[in-house]
């Protein structure tokens, strides 16, 4: 290969990462390739595999259909021969057996309309030899008279002509499957082998670019490395002068081989500067040795002094006089420290004792005078401290006791309030149910009142009738009166008509006579009727002045009426007011009764909390005498120790006002001016509990 | 089958039921040759609306009507000569494969069970498409065609009501008057004759029947 071929080849332009990644993105692509095309071929044969599965199914379903019908074709005809009855039932149960298949066949078929079409017009020609042959024959079959028609349909031949084009239609469906399966079956064979064909050309693309990819690699990565890998080793033996090979590259190989070729170079230049070094070391080791040995001893020292041992001293005489002054020194040091220590010791046994009377004595320097001060100091302060704390305990153990007695007065207080309280409340619900009583008979009386008032409007309403029919009455009288006045004119002119005919009958002489008595007697007659007519009109004229009074007399009571329906609408409103009053009273009481309620409730809290701080009080004492019989335990100077207070004597009569024992009840103490028969007593009384 | 011949020899004459009594005498003559101990033949009269009514209900069956719709109208004339001569010819062999086709068709077996139940006063039933191809019988008949005989040129063309009653004839082996009535078979939807149908009446027993009030 010429060169200058080959350094376009090596392509050293770019750095080695993106080479070898191109490399492998070039073999994964082409295995990608390859796997795509492999998964792409299969996906076709197993889509081609799921229509020859439906297209077997079609075909096997086709099959039983087919032997379905002839079953019952022939079970019809045994029934026809024969005339027993396993063969309805054989019928009856083929055509049962038909029903899932066509169903099943029917979701084969979705997707084929053609066939969809073919198969339902089967399964209609079915229907109609079933219907109109199958099902009366053997109806017919089942009468003795009949059973020759049933014969004589089959003998027509119609219902075998029509299973005949259904049997057609079937295994035309079987032939059109068939053929599709053929179709399939060349295709899937076709599929095959081109899958073979190309799986065999992606291997070959997939082997040829891995050894290209291999020989690259090899020729350009490796044998460059191998080389450069060969100079170190010749480096490493010590052959300083050679030649580094592909120095001349521009990629990371470049780079390392012209490393390798300065490293020889530095190589040498320190293997130059070794040769003197070794000389200076020489000399320096004979001082360090006998530094190292002063290094030890020191070391012992200072161990033991860290372990707290403060007696070990360096025993050892150096002819450096610089080591010599050192070792001196350090013994000095740690003796200072063994008798500062030994005084500081005795002071803290003491105070571990709970001896507070010891002090560090003597004159100090430095952070020894400072340590001195600071520890009396401490001491001094645990004193005060003590003696403080005494005092508040005592001081502290008086307030208890006084806030116990304060603590269970309250809950007896609140106990008598909450008491109280429930009867307050008992008392409004009384009150409660009387003004609810109230108001129920308020609305009785507002409803009393109403009825008041309608029957004074319907009194007021016949008064009114009354009235009218009064004036009816009057105008009926005046007709009357009308009526007599007409009588007494008629029986004016009857008794001047009489006259007329007495004189006509004087007139006429012995013949008129009996005339002359009757026109006397209509005379008399006439008089009579116009008395009895002026009679009339007297009374008339009587009952319509009494009709005009009674008129008066009833619009009066009209008027009264009138006045008490205004009364009683008064009344009504009135009364409806108390009622509503009444409610809003019952209301008012209701929440009173309810706030009475919570206030109870409150109290009874209060009551408990009350309790709870008197049982805290009894506690608080308790723990404080605790704290006293503790302290008592320091020893000080007794000029500083305070008087202990007297316990108050208010605290058992509290204790026994409670309503019982409880568990934060503490008896009385005496009080304890020695501190530790004290502290025995206190602790004896406590067992108590 | 054994009147068939003197049968034959009668359907030769063209009678009608009108010159019935007229065609008496002659038959009566004829029968008396044949067997000189025949009785008087008892007068059709007997035949009377109520027998030809009951011969109709018989065809009313649906057996009959079923059977006769199905049967081909194009058969043609070659066709029937042939099928009449293999019927003649099978009547005379062992193997008869279209005499033992209709005979075993349900009408067969249906006019069969008709002359059984009617206990000798119906003898042998022929039914006959209206090309006059026997459809169904109760009993062999010698030949398969009947287009030409009065059976059928007196029913099926005359129309759907015709009634053809022959001579009475006397049968000396069973020693009864026989008389052969043939009806068109109407077609229940209206129309041209499905067919005819020819009974073998028992005129004697139909006399002893009249005469026992039934």
């Amino acid at each position: 290969m010429r060169p200058a071929f080959e350094r376009l080849l090596r392509m050293d332009m770019f750095p080695l990462a993106p080479r070898t990644t191109a490399l492998f993105g070039v073999l994964a692509l082409v295995a990608g390739l390859s796997g795509a095309v492999a998964f792409r071929e299969i996906g076709q044969i197993r889509a081609d595999q799921e229509v020859a599965r439906v297209l077997d199914e079609r075909h096997a379903v086709l099959t039983e259909l087919n032997a379905l019908m002839d079953r019952q074709s022939i079970a019809l005809l045994s029934f026809l021969v024969t005339g027993e009855e396993r063969h309805t039932a054989a019928f009856a149960a083929s055509a049962a057996e038909m029903e899932p298949r066509v169903v099943r066949l029917r979701q084969l078929l979705a997707d084929r309309p053609e066939d969809l079409a073919r198969f339902e017009r089967m399964l209609r020609l079915v229907e109609q030899w079933r219907n109109g042959y199958a099902q009366r024959q053997l109806e017919l079959m089942t009468g003795f008279a009949t059973v020759d028609t049933a014969r004589a349909l089959e003998v027509t031949g119609e219902p075998a002509a029509l299973l005949a084009r259904a049997d057609e239609e079937l295994r035309e469906l079987v032939r059109i499957g068939e053929t599709e399966k053929d179709r399939l079956d060349a295709a899937l064979r076709a599929e095959l082998s081109r899958i073979v064909v190309s799986l065999a050309a992606c291997a070959a693309l997939t082997l040829l670019a891995a050894i290209v990819a291999g020989w690259w690699t090899r020729r350009f990565l490796f044998r460059p490395i191998a080389e450069i890998t060969g100079v170190l080793d010749r480096l490493r033996a010590g052959e300083l002068a050679v030649a580094v090979p592909e120095a001349d590259r521009r990629d990371e190989i470049g780079v390392i081989a012209r490393a390798v070729a300065s490293f020889g170079e530095s190589l040498m230049e320190r293997m130059r500067l070794e040769a003197e070094a070794r000389e200076a070391a020489a000399t320096a080791a004979a001082r360090a040795a006998r530094v190292g040995d002063l290094q030890a001893r020191l070391g012992m020292v200072v161990d033991a002094a860290l372990k707290g041992d403060f007696s070990a001293r360096i025993d050892c005489r150096y002819e450096d006089r610089d080591l010599q002054e050192l070792a001196e020194r350090v013994n000095l040091l740690v003796s200072g420290v063994e008798s500062e220590l030994r005084d500081l010791m005795a002071v803290s046994e003491a105070l571990a004792d709970a001896d507070l009377t010891k002090r560090l004595a003597g004159e100090r320097q430095g952070d020894f005078a400072r340590l001195q001060d600071d520890f009396n100091r401490m001491v001094e302060n645990l004193t005060s401290l003590v003696v403080e704390l005494e005092t508040m305990a005592s001081d502290v153990n008086a307030t208890v006791s006084e806030f116990s007695v304060g603590a269970d007065e309250l809950a007896a207080r609140t106990d008598q309030q909450a008491s109280s309280l429930e009867e307050a409340a008992a008392t409004t619900e009384e009150l409660t149910a009387s003004v609810t009583q109230n108001s129920e008979h308020s609305r009785q009386a507002s409803g009393l009142a109403r009825e008041a008032r309608e029957l004074a409007e319907k009194g007021r309403e016949i008064t009114a009738e009354a009235v009218a029919a009064m004036i009816r009455t009057e105008q009926a009288s005046a007709r009357m009166s009308d009526i007599t006045t007409i009588i007494q004119q008629i029986a004016k002119q009857t008794r001047s008509l009489a006259i007329n005919a007495a004189v006509q009958a004087k007139r006429a002489g012995e013949e008129g006579r009996g005339f002359a008595v009757v026109a006397q007697e209509v005379r008399m007659l006439a008089d009579r009727s116009n008395d009895a007519a002026r009679d009339i009109n007297k009374l008339i004229a009587n009952s319509t002045q009494q009709l005009g009074e009674c008129v008066e007399l009833v619009k009066r009571a009209g008027k009264m009426l009138e006045t008490i329906v205004t009364t009683a609408q008064r009344v009504e409103s009135t009364v409806h007011e108390i009622a509503s009053a009444n409610a809003q009273q019952a209301h008012s009481i209701k929440e009173m009764s309810a706030a009475t309620v919570h206030l109870d409730g409150m109290t009874q809290k209060n009551a408990a909390l009350a309790e709870q701080s008197a049982r805290g009080a009894r506690a608080l004492a308790g723990r404080v005498r605790d704290l006293l019989d503790r302290v008592a335990v320091f020893r000080i100077d007794p000029s500083l120790r305070p008087e202990r207070r007297q316990r108050p004597a208010s605290l058992p009569a509290a204790a026994a006002r409670r309503r019982g024992p409880s568990p934060g009840d503490v008896p009385p103490v005496p009080p304890r001016v020695p501190p530790a028969p004290v502290a025995m007593a206190a602790a004896e009384s406590w067992s108590e509990f | 089958m054994q009147q068939e011949p003197s049968q034959k020899a009668l359907a030769m004459r063209p009678v009608n039921l009108g010159a019935g009594l007229a065609a008496t005498a002659a038959a009566l003559l004829l029968a008396s040759v044949a067997n000189a101990a025949a009785p008087p033949a008892p007068p059709l009269s007997l035949i009377d609306a109520r027998l030809i009514e009951s011969l109709r209900t018989i065809l009313k069956s649906e057996t009959v009507t079923v059977t006769l719709r199905a049967r081909r109208a194009d058969i043609g004339e070659a066709e029937i000569v042939a099928l009449d001569r293999q019927w003649t010819k099978e009547r005379s062999q062992q193997r008869q494969p279209l005499v033992a086709r209709i005979m075993a068709s349900p009408l067969s077996s249906y006019l069969r069970s008709v002359e059984a139940a009617s206990l000798g006063l119906i003898g042998k039933i022929i039914v006959f498409d209206r090309r006059g191809l026997n459809a169904g019988l109760s009993a062999v008949s010698s030949d398969y065609w009947q287009g030409d005989e009065d059976k059928w040129a007196k029913t099926v063309p005359v129309g759907p009501g015709a009634v053809f009653v022959d001579q009475p004839e006397w049968d000396p082996e069973h020693a009864v008057w026989l008389v052969q009535v043939d009806l068109a078979i109407p077609d229940p939807d209206g129309g041209e004759p499905l067919g005819g149908a020819s009974f073998d009446v028992n005129l004697t027993e139909l006399e002893r029947r009249h005469a026992a009030g039934l």
